[in-house]
């Protein structure tokens, strides 16, 4: 088994209204316009999966984002053909434009909430004996909501579009990635400083980020 | 005594006043950036550390491309193009939290 051949990497769907060729950082961006969705993408074979290449996407994705006024940015490795991409897009479109008009004029801020996992129903890989038992068992971990997530929601919701929560690995107990607009970004700091006190723990805020959480799953 | 006429491009009398063209009218106010200047200015301000960097571009999972040639004495006989996802199964389950 060797790694894929050359085929279209997608970094990212945006409107179509962007130029047929963009350079950044020094790779050479395709506009591929599908109906009324650009796919920005570069014909080469899959990036090595290193710190680097992630690190280099990551900065691609955030020069790409100052540049276009909507942009979801695609998964890392995602490779393609012209004909699976159109299919794909064409499949997806409805929920691709909703996407445009829910991340229009917003960026993505993130909450870590740090600290040990207190109750049994978080902690992981807690007995399964085969893959199915897992499988359940991180859906049924998934849909246990912290109490955490509910103090940040509280605090926050006035100044958040959207949610989306994700369970900690390790000593992260629970990521929450919120979609704010530009204009309640710095109430959205404000109110944000004050979560330490309100959780007892520690908590970090970063971003603003692109809007990689609330990006459509294509593939 | 004669005087010599030069010959010359400047045409004799004054110049013509010149039209003075209208002003260009003031301005009152700077019109707000449009929001894609915005998000420029803002999003570059941001330093990313590695953890952000993993969790942005990582955290729904990753697509894995391998080309799969199964050859006998040196004849290819079956290609088979692999595309998969990695990911943690709760990270592809319905957000049911947005609004």
């Amino acid at each position: 088994m060797k790694p894929a051949s050359e085929g279209i990497y997608l970094y990212a769907l945006a409107e179509p209204d962007l130029p047929r060729h963009l350079t950044v950082l020094g790779r050479r961006l395709r506009n591929l316009p599908i109906g009324n969705v650009a796919a920005v993408i570069e014909r080469r074979a899959p990036p090595d999966f290193t710190t680097e290449a992630v690190r280099q996407q990551h900065a691609i994705i955030t020069r790409l984002t100052a540049r276009l006024p909507v942009l979801l940015p695609a998964r890392f490795g995602s490779v393609t053909d012209e004909p699976a991409l159109r299919t794909l897009v064409s499949r997806h479109r409805a929920e691709i434009l909703a996407a445009f008009e829910q991340v229009r004029g917003c960026v993505q801020m993130t909450v870590r909430i740090f600290g040990m996992c207190d109750d049994v129903a978080d902690e992981p890989r807690s007995g399964a004996r085969t893959g199915t038992e897992f499988l359940e068992q991180a859906r049924q971990r998934s849909k246990h909501v912290r109490p955490e997530a509910g103090i940040v929601r509280a605090a926050m919701s006035a100044c958040v579009k959207a949610e989306r929560i994700a369970a900690g690995e390790r000593q992260g107990l629970l990521t929450v990635f919120h979609l704010v607009p530009l204009e309640r970004l710095d109430l959205y700091r404000q109110r944000a400083s004050g979560l330490h006190s309100m959780l007892s723990r520690h908590v970090t805020v970063t971003g603003p980020w692109p809007v990689f959480a609330f990006a459509p799953e294509l593939f | 005594m004669k005087r010599s006429r030069r010959h010359s491009t400047v045409p004799p009398g004054r110049p013509p006043k010149r039209r003075s063209s209208p002003r260009p009218p003031s301005r009152v106010s700077t019109p707000p950036p449009p929001p894609a200047r915005l998000v420029a200015r803002i999003i570059d301000e941001s330093d990313s550390s590695l953890l952000d960097v993993l969790d942005n571009l990582l955290n729904r999972g990753v697509v894995l491309n391998a080309d799969l040639i199964l050859a006998l004495a040196d004849v290819d006989l079956v290609y088979v193009r692999l595309s998969a996802i990695l990911c943690a199964a709760d990270r592809l389950l319905p957000d049911e939290t947005s609004e």
